[in-house]
């Protein structure tokens, strides 16, 4: 395969100096649909505006057939794109609009009525020359967007969310449409989206992105089968997932049973296990590895989603009859269906420094000389510390932790939710409570001090 | 069919013969040879005859839209320029340009053509007779009004065009000039016409500012009703009731010209 795109090293922040987007490589081929795929603030817009030339990035190369056009402006770019909500230009006609690139690259009349003409075929507008852009639905608005783009036959084709301004049923249509269009033409295309079932319709290959790193890359298929991390199992369709460790060759426990997998990880890794629920097995009571209780069925058209508590965890399945609220069903994970995810080990871990009197700054917070190991630590000395989010809780008393922020993700895993929680500064903490919190609730991080673990840094 | 209500009727037609009845007057009697309002006289276009025809009235009218063209194209271009400047810089800076593009709107013009008249001349010694105190003194008053007319389109404006010409090849430039400009066009022409109408009917500031020979229709009119020069004050009724007619004019073209665009 052809790379027509590859980015390397890319880090781009804005004023107040936080990263939006830190070391990112990746490659396009030619010929590609990609589709750049994350919770909004990710950074795929930011991304998609480098690759457009709309901002510049701050340091790495954005290599067009391997020359590098990281600091061209846009027109000097041989990439076009389709706007969020179109931005086609209200005092032009349709046809002036999809002229517009063409004349000012002074191109001979008569080719670029030809080229107008071809492109209004294209999008299945023929005749809609002379009408004026307030006259048409925002599905045709799209259309011509696109046709605005294409007639100039871009290298690139990038869509920044296209279709996030269309009701569902259009939205469906479009995809399908972008998605022939792309095949016809033959053009590379790059597309944002936050929407994973748009991304799983349209893509040759996602690019899934979270807090500016790319978290997976892959086919559709790939990627919802095998997601890297939770982040990725979590954003991308319904999933059960359970913390737990590997046992032993081929066996995992989590959700306090040991399950029969395909892993090749060594006894001993912690793991995240997750099912889908059109893979998790509803048998009737006692024939399944777990006996749950039935807590909620929604009729989904093609299944009823059945949700059913064992214990202190909760399980989702795909069913094909109703079920009682409150009967008891068999419940049973496929070994082939269970997809093992090794612990993220690379969570709250801070760096900073012993003061004087024992206690220990650090980049965004300070901790008190309670614990021994600063006692006897000399000033100066630098420290890491960590704690594990199963020790961490989350409490609404801004007094009551060792520092504060904002609930920024949250994961539901098996028995309890996982929250990141962002700090002032951008940084991150994670941290397991049993409460649900929402999105954005400001809360501060309990750590009891016993549980910090502190080592000296070289 | 629901019967009309009658008070309301009476009272607009009270309220637009209040509006317009000492207009329609005015240009009745311009048509005649009659000295004073209420004496019945003939038909006659002698007023007509010597507003074109009087070197000073002439003279005077040229100088009014001379000036107000010229004044309404330099509020124009600089109203422009300051709100898409304040509308893209950072949220404080818009904010204080705001505030004090708000002061001399609200200001009294007595206020700004005094002031502008110290700073000008008393202070940096401009001659007045070089036109700039009073081109700059009007300038204050009518590019506020400008900023204001610009600032809403702006806001309402989709801003991703600018990057789509960008896009389609067009420098920074050019897309401010194809694209955001030419998006802009409608509520920058009104801003001229503000700035123009402002021009023509503002009395203080050019009293304050202008070269001592120079008159706009203004300052002109306020003096010659003051003595006893009757050819010259009923040739005034014509003038009146020229503006008069344009401006009904203007509106009506207007008018007609929205009706076309948003049918």
């Amino acid at each position: 395969m052809e790379k027509i795109l590859e980015l390397n090293h890319i880090t781009k922040s804005y004023e107040d100096g936080i990263n939006v987007i830190e070391g990112l490589n990746l490659s396009v081929n030619k010929g590609e649909l990609v589709t750049l795929l994350g919770p909004s603030g990710c950074g795929k817009t930011t991304l998609l505006r480098m690759i457009g030339g709309f901002d510049l990035p701050n340091s790495g190369e954005i290599l067009l057939h391997g020359e590098d056009i990281g600091q061209l402006p846009p027109d000097k770019r041989p990439i076009n794109t389709v706007f969020q909500k179109y931005a086609l230009f209200p005092f032009l006609n349709i046809y002036d609009n999809i002229a517009f690139g063409l004349r000012q690259k002074k191109m001979d009349k008569d080719l670029i009525r030809q080229k107008v003409k071809h492109a209004l075929t294209v999008v299945d507008l023929e005749g809609f020359e002379k009408r004026s852009v307030d006259s048409l639905s925002g599905g045709q608005q799209q259309r011509v967007a696109v046709a605005r783009a294409i007639v100039n036959e871009p290298e690139i084709l990038l869509l920044d969310e296209p279709l996030s301004a269309l009701d569902h049923k259009m939205r469906l249509e479009m995809q399908a449409e972008i998605r022939s269009m792309h095949d016809n033409l033959g053009m590379t295309f790059i597309y944002v989206t936050h929407d994973q079932e748009e991304a799983m319709n349209l893509s040759d290959r996602i690019v899934v992105m979270a807090n500016g790193v790319i978290q997976q890359e892959g086919v559709p298929e790939e990627i919802y089968d095998h997601p890297a991390n939770i982040f990725v199992a979590d954003f991308i369709g319904v999933s059960n997932i359970f913390t737990g460790v590997v046992t032993e060759k081929r066996r995992a426990r989590f959700a306090g049973r040991t399950f029969k997998t395909n892993t090749e990880l060594d006894a001993g890794t912690r793991i995240e296990a997750m099912i889908r629920p059109e893979n998790v097995e509803i048998r009737p009571a006692g024939e399944g590895a777990i006996d749950a209780v039935v807590t909620g069925d929604i009729y989904k058209g093609t299944h009823h989603e059945i949700t059913a508590e064992f214990g202190k965890y909760e399980v989702t399945a795909n069913g094909k009859k109703k079920l009682e609220i409150g009967s008891t069903i068999g419940i049973d994970f496929p070994g082939e269906a269970i997809h093992l995810m090794p612990h993220d080990m690379d969570m709250n871990v801070f760096e900073g420094v012993v003061n004087d009197d024992g206690s220990a700054d650090f980049t965004y917070f300070s901790l008190a000389p309670d614990a021994e190991f600063l006692k006897n630590a000399a000033a100066g000395t630098k420290i890491a510390v960590s704690f594990e989010p199963s020790d961490a809780d989350l409490s609404d008393d801004p007094e009551a932790g060792f520092v504060t922020g904002n609930i920024d993700t949250i994961m539901y895993i098996g028995d309890h939710y996982t929250y990141i929680v962002r700090g002032d500064n951008e940084e991150e903490y994670y941290a397991d409570d049993d409460w649900l919190w929402n999105m954005g609730d400001r809360v501060s991080v309990v750590v009891p001090q016993d549980k910090f673990r502190y080592r000296e840094l070289p | 069919m629901r019967k009309k209500k009658l008070f309301p009727t009476v009272w607009l037609v009270l309220i637009y013969a209040f509006l317009y009845l000492p207009i329609v007057l005015l240009a009745f009697y311009s048509f005649t040879d009659a000295s004073m309002i209420g004496q019945v006289r003939g038909f006659s276009l002698k007023n007509y005859r010597t507003l074109f025809t009087t070197p000073d009235l002439q003279s005077m009218i040229i100088g009014t839209l001379v000036l107000a063209l010229v004044v309404g194209v330099l509020s124009t271009v600089l109203g422009t320029f300051g709100a898409i400047g304040a509308f893209y810089s950072k949220k404080k800076g818009r904010t204080i340009i705001e505030a004090m593009n708000q002061v001399p709107v609200v200001n009294a013009d007595v206020v700004t053509g005094f002031s502008v008249c110290i700073l000008l001349v008393v202070v940096f010694g401009v001659d007045k007779d070089t036109y700039i105190p009073l081109v700059a003194g009007q300038m204050a008053l009518c590019t506020p009004f400008v900023y204001l007319q610009v600032m809403p389109a702006l806001t309402q404006m989709d801003h991703r065009i600018y990057e789509a010409a960008l896009d389609l090849y067009c420098t920074p430039a050019q897309a401010v000039f194809k694209v955001l400009l030419r998006q802009l066009a409608p509520a920058i022409g009104s801003g001229f016409f503000t700035a123009v109408t402002l021009s023509m009917d503002d009395y203080f500031v050019t009293t304050y500012t202008k070269p001592a020979v120079f008159d706009t229709i203004s300052t002109y009119t306020v003096n010659a009703t003051k003595g006893a020069q009757t050819e010259v004050k009923t040739a005034l009724w014509a003038l009146s009731a020229i503006i008069f007619f344009i401006a009904v004019a203007v509106v009506v073209a207007a008018n007609v010209r929205g009706k076309e665009e948003n049918p």
